[in-house]
């Protein structure tokens, strides 16, 4: 019996150990690129449709829906907004490094930043791009965990330049290369921003295959109400279909294209 | 024997004036109203422009800033200056750094996920500016002990907006020195009252506090404020004076020109990367934007003034004239008696002078009364009008050069006008005036 509860302690204990050991640096960094290869689409256009449902505490939801156009290897995007009706016509278009905002009540183009939150969601801008961890950051820990019934490798990034878009980043990521969750801190470290991405669809069009979350669910840490004592933070789930990665025109990552589009 | 002629025509107008004065009360009415209205006005409108440059001092940081940088606006050796500037300024001069963390970052406040952008955090060393917080309208706390728990002063719009009092442990999200995006706990240590553009989404911090919070240098600031005695502004010959004892300290390559456009230095300055290059700063160009409003009340108020003194002047000649019509019999026997056209003129223009004086004092006294009853109310619940209030009342500032300048227009316009009628009524054949009825 003795001997029972003995191997069974040895092997409890070994099994933690071997998961939460870290990665080596080479294969942390390899995990990383991957997690950067996963959202880049370069080499192809890409286009799905964005259904957005952001709840506010105390404000209820409000549902929108965006088409969206992205082609990396310009670093380029736009977004159509289609649904609500009142901004049906809305549209951002990033060309150089610049993100513009279109309004097609006074057909005039404003410049906005990555930071900048989309159509005053707690989606950013910088999340219709692809990630760039392994440039941005450098790997201060790696460890292996159980995310729910995942197995995942985390991460804890420090941003190597001020250009990242935060100081500190943990991000969950299953050995697949695709990024489950991702916390995002200030310098201090106090949590700003959390994103989960619970499920993955596989896509194939113009014989591409990817992977693409279903759905991710963005929480802004610092913003919410306080009901009955205990804090509601606002949050903005977003849900990708109706993927493609057939090639689209030249014209469609233009300023007259979004004029037009509308 | 000339006085005694004087005073006789003096004795003979203020006769007339006392045995008929309700032929004379609706004139000194007139007067005393138009006094009344145009010193009041003046002295409200001196009163808003005093409170708007006593905010415009403490949001700016003094009556004159010194401020640059090498290619940026920036100082990273503070002591440094400020002992050089201490070594060259009479010692009335008050000399304080400061921070004004301002538009180019961005900075919230977040309370229980309630959350207020804001302008701009104002560091200072609250030891040495005492002065300042003291005309703050604080509704609750106070700028004493503001540099323990790194604490911070905000206004009322945004304690509503958050929610929040006194104690309360707020964060504050910045992107810091280096651009990176950083929170940290503040305590609420006041609440004042400000909903002008200066105060309402400003805050202020201990500078020490704020350096650390932002990470910035040790040494660091990016403006030195002077500060002249209260009510005692710096003429422009002053300022001229600390321009020439800056040129002759730092070298007149590393002293942008005199200049009430701070566009034209920016644009020098950043120029200048490889020398330091700074700028005097009068507060008058700090206001540059709000230029057009000063002067849109200063030409209301200006035209408000010149239309009582002619409403005075037509009043007062027009109803002489009538009066004159009425009083030729009169000028007859004045006539008759030998008196010459100059005494004649002298009675009534006596009688002018009287109305005239007599409207002016009990009009300084209205005045008086009027600032006093405006004064007493609250005016903080107008939207952006408290730039103009002093703890959210109007506060008058009374000039004798205004007084002088009305009295004198007024009195002089008026007497003029009338001695022109006079002039005509007394070239009157004394036979005639004599068979007149009236």
């Amino acid at each position: 019996m003795k001997k029972k509860i003995l191997f069974t302690t040895f092997f409890i204990c070994s099994f933690t150990i071997a998961f939460t050991q870290a990665l080596s640096t080479n294969e942390a960094k390899t995990l990383l690129e991957k997690v950067d290869a996963s959202t880049n689409f370069s080499g192809y256009d890409f286009t799905a449709d964005y259904a957005i449902v952001q709840d506010v505490p105390g404000q209820g939801k409000s549902i929108m829906a965006a088409k969206i156009h992205r082609r990396d290897t310009i670093s380029a995007y736009t977004i159509l907004m289609t649904e609500p009706q009142k901004d049906k016509g809305k549209a951002y278009l990033q060309r150089d490094n610049t993100i513009w905002f279109f309004d097609p009540a006074d057909k005039k183009f404003t410049s906005t930043s990555a930071k900048d939150s989309f159509q005053n969601t707690n989606v950013q801008q910088k999340d219709f791009a692809p990630q760039t961890f392994s440039n941005d950051y450098s790997i201060a820990e790696t460890k292996k965990e159980k995310l729910g019934s995942l197995d995942v490798v985390y991460f804890y990034l420090k941003a190597k330049t001020n250009q990242s878009d935060y100081p500190i980043v943990k991000i969950w990521v299953s050995e697949d290369g695709l990024l489950r969750k991702k916390e995002e801190y200030s310098l201090s470290g106090q949590l700003l921003r959390s994103t989960a991405i619970p499920s993955y669809q596989k896509v194939r069009s113009n014989n591409i295959e990817r992977f693409l979350p279903v759905a991710m669910l963005i929480v802004d840490n610092l913003r919410g109400k306080k009901i009955d004592g205990k804090m509601d933070y606002e949050k903005t789930q977003v849900s990708i279909k109706n993927v493609s990665f057939e090639k689209l025109s030249d014209l469609v990552y233009t300023k007259q294209y979004l004029e037009l589009a509308h | 024997m000339l006085k005694l002629k004087l005073a006789n025509e003096v004795r003979i107008a203020s006769r007339t004036i006392i045995h008929n004065f309700s032929r004379y009360l609706a004139l000194v009415l007139l007067t005393l109203f138009s006094f009344a209205i145009a010193l009041s006005s003046l002295a409200i409108m001196n009163g808003m422009l005093y409170s708007m440059r006593e905010k415009a001092r403490v949001y700016y940081g003094g009556d004159l800033q010194f401020i640059g940088g090498n290619g940026s606006l920036n100082i990273y050796n503070s002591e440094e200056l400020t002992s050089r500037l201490e070594k060259i300024l009479a010692s009335h001069i008050s000399i304080r750094s400061r921070i004004d963390y301002g538009a180019d970052y961005d900075k919230i406040l977040f309370f229980e996920g309630n959350s207020v952008p804001i302008r701009i955090i104002k560091g200072l060393d609250f030891a040495v500016n005492h002065d300042l917080f003291q005309y703050f309208n604080f509704l609750s706390g106070s700028f004493y002990e503001v540099e323990k728990d790194n604490g911070i002063l905000i206004s009322s719009a945004i304690a509503e907006k958050l929610q929040v009092k006194v104690g309360d442990s707020l964060t504050l999200y910045l992107d810091n020195f280096q651009r990176k995006i950083d929170t940290t706990q503040v305590v609420i240590k006041g609440i004042f009252l400000d909903t002008s553009l200066f105060g309402m989404y400003s805050v202020y911090m201990d500078l020490e506090n704020l350096r650390n919070t932002i990470n910035a240098p040790k040494d660091y600031i990016n403006r030195i404020g002077l500060y002249f005695p209260k009510g005692k502004e710096p003429s422009r010959f002053e300022i001229e004076n600390i321009q020439k004892l800056l040129e002759n300290e730092f070298g007149i390559e590393h002293i942008h020109p005199l200049s009430n456009d701070k566009d034209d230095f920016y644009a020098a300055m950043y120029k200048t990367k490889s020398r330091p290059y700074y700028a005097l700063i009068p507060l008058d160009a700090n206001l540059k934007d709000l230029r057009q409003i000063i002067e849109a009340m200063k030409i209301i108020i200006y035209g408000l003034s010149a239309l009582l003194i002619i409403i005075v002047m037509i009043g007062i000649s027009s109803t002489y004239r009538v009066i004159i019509a009425k009083r030729v019999r009169e000028i007859g026997i004045y006539v008759s008696q030998g008196f010459s056209d100059r005494r004649i003129a002298l009675i009534f223009l006596s009688e002018v002078i009287f109305i005239i004086i007599t409207g002016f004092l009990a009009g300084i006294l209205s005045a008086f009364a009027i600032i006093y009853f405006v004064s007493s109310l609250d005016f903080s619940s107008i939207p952006a009008f408290d730039l103009f209030l002093s703890n959210g009342s109007l506060l008058s500032r009374y000039s004798f050069i205004h007084t002088l300048v009305i009295f004198s227009s007024v009195f002089v316009t008026t007497l003029v006008s009338v001695l022109f009628t006079i002039r005509k009524a007394i070239q009157i054949d004394p036979a005639k005036a004599l068979s007149n009825p009236e």
